[in-house]
């Protein structure tokens, strides 16, 4: 008898952040996407109304066909928590078991109400997490670590996926864990807590970690990486920034205000905690992979988006085996939400597979807009060829084809490409066409057949979920008192002919590009390689700073006149920039995304 | 009328969590979660 038609909608970040909706149609991924990517609100955590349109759009589906919606949360158990300010225990569970569907209330109303007749089902947090980094994953069995800010009620979780049946071993209880240390310590910095947390990991390498004793002083730590804050700090935005004071106290740096400059000391605790992290995140997989005799590792939840502990963990080889998803984090908690619930579409002992396709789960952008037709440059041949020849002669290029990726990075459909060789490079990216900090890194995209001639970990990372470092055969000698240069001069002394993608401590965050993974992309370089016998561009988002990743034709196209930019690839057409506006107008233009940043 | 009963159950209930939660100092515990629950909210 054949099986009824089953529709999951997975929901996630929902009245928290990166809101985002996945859709499995008779178990098979058919699409996904973030809210914000729609509202053009970095990490929106409205309703995904938009997302949950598109996915249902590229699905062919109405509302109707929703046979099931899966949220990545367990909402009485978050409120009860927030509410008496006590982790979960059996009386809440059964609460939430046992109390009908709409008292979850304000969470489920916009869903039931989309959805009158689907069934509405609630993973755990990081369950959700786990789920959807496990069944993108090669892996059949493998133990997990899911580091994160906060679950329902708990900060970090682990045990052993074995083809998708979840043995959840032990759990961190409480909020203020590691996460939540990483945040207030951005926040301490003067970047925006919850979400700036990647800028502290790029700051970080141009510091020296002398603060990581004082840091201790504010946690309670032990062997195994189980860590909390010894003040009752919570997850909230405005209790973290009183929370700022507590970290001064500890170190007696003070706190840098959002437009202040960077001083040393400031960059020594960016340094600090990213030491403290790593230390920390490798503890708990040693701690796990004795616990667990398990040879492979999922590496998720938010703090799994923190690439450099990721690497150092690959790199140490504590697990034979490691995945780091690159929408570990909240962007893919709908996706794992609706895989937990469509793990019964295979017979128990076999794994659901997920064909994420290089992740690019979004829609396509769409025609150019008419407004860009008279800036149209012509060109014969592969569109590949051409404008790799553009990029070797020093061109910037926004490039805007296919299906959106999934996630938090550009993974090379919503992309600017440039020459990592180019002289001046990572200044022009990041002041003139992105906006953003000097000291901001960007990722090399390198093919990966030849990634192995230039760092010294050819293993895969197809989703810049890595950090590896350059040969070094192919760095240049640094002065003695190199580290004592100030920053600025350290960012720009010659340090490998790829000096745009290259930290100062030689480390890159890889993107490996294999053509079965990311076809287009991989074409690109490979011409540019042909060109100029480099097998590496720089990749990074189109987007300026704080906004969300151009999604539309139209709003590369919108971008793209904001910017430096020189270039523009719309689908198969390529369009140059039609005027250079002036600094001020391009700010008043950019100041329009200043408060959701 | 409900509010006030709201208020009291909510104390009741922080009490009994306060008493069942595991001691602050942090650690992995134990997880008593069951990861197969879909339905609990």
């Amino acid at each position: 008898m054949p099986r009824a038609r089953s529709v999951i909608l997975g929901l996630g970040g929902y009245l928290a952040h990166d809101a985002n909706a996945a859709l499995l149609v008779d178990g098979h991924l058919v699409a996904a996407s973030q809210e914000e990517r729609f509202t053009r609100i970095k990490h929106d955590g409205c309703y995904p109304r938009l997302a949950i349109a598109d996915c249902l759009a590229q699905a062919g589906l109405a509302p109707a066909d929703v046979t099931d919606v899966a949220f990545a949360e367990k909402p009485v158990q978050s409120a009860l928590f927030n509410l008496t300010g006590q982790p979960g225990n059996a009386l809440t569970r059964a609460l939430g078991r046992f109390l009908p569907e709409r008292v979850a209330g304000l969470y489920t109303t916009p869903a039931r109400t989309q959805f009158p007749a689907a069934r509405f089902h609630h993973a755990w947090h990081h369950l959700s997490h786990v789920a959807g980094a496990f069944h993108t994953s090669p892996f059949t069995r493998a133990a997990f670590l899911c580091v994160d800010g906060k679950g329902e009620d708990y900060s970090a979780s682990a045990g052993v996926i074995d083809h998708g049946e979840i043995k959840l071993l032990w759990e961190q209880p409480w909020e203020n864990g590691l996460g939540l240390l990483y945040t207030l310590v951005t926040a301490h910095l003067g970047f925006a807590s919850f979400g700036s947390e990647y800028k502290v990991m790029g700051l970080a390498p141009y510091g020296r970690p002398v603060h990581v004793e004082s840091l201790l002083k504010l946690v309670h730590t032990d062997a195994r990486g189980g860590l909390r804050l010894r003040e009752p700090v919570r997850f909230r935005h405005t209790v973290m920034t009183a929370a700022v004071p507590l970290v001064t106290a500890a170190t007696g740096i003070p706190a840098r205000g959002k437009n202040d400059p960077l001083t040393d000391a400031h960059v020594d605790l960016a340094a600090s905690i990213q030491k403290l992290f790593e230390d920390e995140v490798i503890k708990m997989a040693r701690f796990l992979r004795a616990d667990t005799g398990e040879a492979n590792l999922i590496f998720c939840g938010g703090c799994a988006q923190n690439c450099v502990a990721a690497g150092r963990l690959r790199a140490l080889g504590i697990f034979e085996t490691l995945f780091n998803s690159p929408v570990g984090g909240d962007m893919g908690s709908g996706l794992g939400a609706a895989i937990l619930l469509a793990r019964d579409r295979v017979a128990p002992g076999e794994k659901l597979r997920i064909a994420a396709d290089g992740f690019y789960l979004g829609s396509e952008p769409g025609p150019a807009p008419t407004a860009a037709a008279p800036w149209n440059v012509p060109y014969t041949g592969s569109l590949h060829d051409f404008v790799a020849a553009e990029i070797a002669s020093g061109k910037t290029v926004g490039w805007v084809r296919g299906r959106m990726e999934l996630g938090a990075r550009a993974l090379g459909a919503r992309s600017i490409f440039a020459d990592p060789r180019a002289p001046g490079m990572q200044s022009r990216l990041n002041l003139a066409v992105k906006f953003r900090e000097s000291f901001r890194p960007f990722a090399p995209a390198v093919l990966a057949e030849d990634v192995g001639a230039w760092f010294d970990s050819a293993a895969e990372s197809d989703y810049m979920n890595y950090t590896a470092n350059l040969l070094p055969a192919r760095r240049a000698a640094l002065p003695e008192n190199f580290s004592a240069f100030k920053l600025r001069d350290r960012l720009d002394f010659p340090r490998s002919e790829i000096q745009s993608v290259i930290h100062v401590d030689f480390s890159a965050r890889l993107q490996t590009l294999r053509s079965e993974v990311h076809p287009d992309f991989h074409s690109l370089v490979a011409a540019f390689k042909k060109i100029t016998g480099l097998p590496i561009l720089i990749n990074t988002s189109f987007n300026v700073s704080g906004q969300p990743i151009v999604r539309t034709a139209a709003e590369g196209w919108d971008c793209f006149l904001n910017t430096d930019l020189d270039l523009l690839v719309l689908n198969d057409e390529v369009f140059r920039n039609p005027a250079l506006k002036t600094r001020d107008e391009k700010l008043t233009w950019l100041a329009q995304f200043s408060k959701s940043a | 009328m409900a509010r006030p009963i709201l208020q009291i159950g909510l104390r009741l209930l922080t009490a009994i969590s306060r008493f069942l939660a595991p001691a602050p100092g942090g650690g992995w515990r134990r997880s008593s979660r069951n990861p197969r629950d879909l339905l609990g909210r």
